[in-house]
């Protein structure tokens, strides 16, 4: 009786149906009587899988399948019976509406294709790619940030609301120190506390008042061209041979003290070292005495080498000159007891000329205190040959 | 004999179709008709009956319906070379299996290789480390029929194995 109302049902609601017992043997079919006892999953492939929610009794739900050109929604679930345990798999029709909604799709999929292969599509990706590189900022006529764009969240790793309000000053501040240079170089901390320099290009946005409304502020990541600069700056202000700083450093660091005290010390006859033993032992000989100086003087103070074979020692402002006089004959001291190994044969010990210049309260440039030494140098090392 | 059930996973427009038909027809088609809903295909390898379903890729406005993932031995994840959108949804695909089936084998199938395209030995390798379970990355070609076999067949290897471990 159930079974016949089954029929009566499905037909008129245009549904088909196969009940099946646990062995998954078809027992009743709309489908051909041949099928009766044969394996539903030869018939419904949808089921193999699922075969275990099935006996756990497990409503089964599959829609949108595609066979021969027609849509169907599968569902299978438990049949009642009082003799044996049965399952229906009952399959429900698509209207031709859903036909209709299907093309609407794949037209729509096939355009989206097209597109997505194409040049125009490559190019915006490309621009994209650029603008996850590019910090843009929307700032108001106040300096206010009202916009950014990931890039920007990402960068400080905070939500986009955390931003809205922020004065534009607050992120990013100006390199140059000096107030009246323009600067377009800025400098942020990122979420790590790294410093980071940018590049920022400011694009006004106008009203038809021709009034800035708005700023946008594209920054992009410098870093590397600051890494460059320092790297230049070093080769510049650095001696190759010894690492020390060289004269255009010494200059520098002169101008930052108040009353800058130097001590020149030039190696006696160098020149006789090179002629002798070859350009190999001078160079060595500069090398030791580099290195014996360095391990006598203060880390405050700094060890320079002007030009060939003489160094000069600036000193830290508050050295007296008892210090700088002991100091200077602790050099010579060691200079003597130290030699240059250069060989098991060839010992070379080198002694040094010296000469301290202190400054007074009046003024001088760094470049005519450094002339005052070399001028005294070359006293002293006249004084020595007589 | 015994059969089972491979789901073909990736972005619309990756191919999955045509993989398809080109392992069970060797067949292909140039023109392109978007799945919409799921179809399934069938092929019988040595003991074992595999029904391949051919579902919906995924596309901006309409996610992978998890329904047709269920009961799957193991998957085969499709992306198109051309389209790097669609291999970077690769990892997003293999999350979306294993919420469905956990630690199912996956094959990864880099598709369209017969056109020009750009995708390094390092970046393949990087794909390949995407889950543990990924068997293997290879870049196939349904039109040229390059490396199709070797997809369906390590995948199905590799689920015989697990059933006969069963």
């Amino acid at each position: 009786m159930q079974e016949k109302l089954l029929s009566f049902i499905c037909q008129k609601s245009q549904i088909s149906y196969i009940l099946f017992d646990e062995d998954f043997h078809i027992t009743k079919t709309f489908l051909n009587e041949s099928k009766i006892g044969s394996d539903i999953r030869e018939t419904l492939w949808e089921i193999v899988g699922f075969e275990e929610d099935i006996l756990r009794e497990q409503k089964l739900e599959i829609p949108m399948i595609l066979r021969e050109n027609e849509y169907y929604d599968l569902f299978v679930e438990p049949f009642s019976n009082k003799e044996k345990k049965l399952f229906i798999a009952y399959m429900q029709q698509k209207s031709k509406d859903t036909h209709s909604y299907a093309n609407v799709l794949k037209e729509i999929n096939k355009k989206t294709l097209i597109f997505d292969t194409s040049d125009e599509k490559k190019e915006s990706r490309y621009y994209q790619e650029i603008n996850k590189r590019l910090l843009t900022l929307h700032v108001n006529s106040e300096g206010k940030i009202t916009k950014v764009n990931d890039a920007v969240t990402y960068f400080f790793n905070t939500q986009n609301s955390a931003l809205q309000g922020v004065h534009f000053s607050k992120l990013f501040t100006p390199q140059s120190s000096k107030k009246e240079a323009k600067s377009n170089i800025f400098v942020a901390k990122n979420s790590f506390g790294k410093e980071i320099f940018f590049h920022a290009d400011i694009i006004p946005l106008k009203n038809r008042e021709n009034k800035i409304v708005e700023n946008i502020i594209i920054a992009q990541d410098v870093s590397y061209l600051k890494e460059i600069e320092k790297e230049l700056q070093y080769a510049q202000e650095h001696d190759t041979l010894t690492g020390l700083p060289n004269r255009h450093y010494l200059l520098r660091a002169i101008e930052y003290r108040e009353k800058p005290t130097i001590a020149l010390l030039d190696i006696v006859s160098f020149h006789k070292v090179n002629e002798e033993y070859g350009a190999h032992a001078g160079d060595m000989l500069l090398k030791h005495t580099t290195s014996l100086l360095q391990s006598l003087l203060e880390p405050q103070d700094t060890l320079t080498r002007l030009f060939g074979d003489t160094f000069v020692i600036l000193f830290e402002s508050e050295k007296n000159r008892t210090y700088i006089d002991a100091l200077v004959n602790k050099i010579k001291e060691a200079m003597h007891k130290n030699p240059l190994y250069y060989t098991q044969e060839d010992i070379i010990t080198a002694t040094l000329t010296t000469v301290v210049i202190e400054t007074n309260d009046e003024p001088i440039s760094a470049k005519e205190l450094l002339k005052n030494g070399e001028k005294a140098l070359q006293r002293e090392k006249l004084l020595k040959k007589s | 004999m015994f059969s089972y059930k491979i789901v073909l996973v990736g972005n619309f427009g990756v191919g999955k179709t045509s993989l398809i038909r080109r392992f069970v027809e060797n067949s292909f088609s140039e023109e392109y008709l978007s799945t919409i809903g799921v179809s399934i295909s069938k092929k019988t390898i040595g003991n074992a009956t595999i029904m391949i379903w051919d579902i919906e890729g995924h596309t901006e406005f309409k996610p992978i319906f998890k329904q047709y993932l269920m009961g799957a031995k193991g998957f085969i994840l499709v992306a198109d070379l051309l389209r790097q959108e669609t291999i970077e949804a690769l990892q997003n695909h293999i999350d979306l299996c294993y919420a469905v089936v956990k630690d199912a084998p996956i094959c990864i199938a880099l598709n369209k290789c017969d056109m020009p395209h750009e995708i390094s030995q390092r970046e393949i390798e990087e794909i390949s480390k995407l889950s543990p379970t990924v068997l293997k990355v290879l870049k196939t070609s349904a039109k040229e029929n390059e490396a199709v076999e070797d997809l369906f067949l390590t995948l199905d290897t590799r689920i015989k194995e697990s059933i006969k471990a069963d």
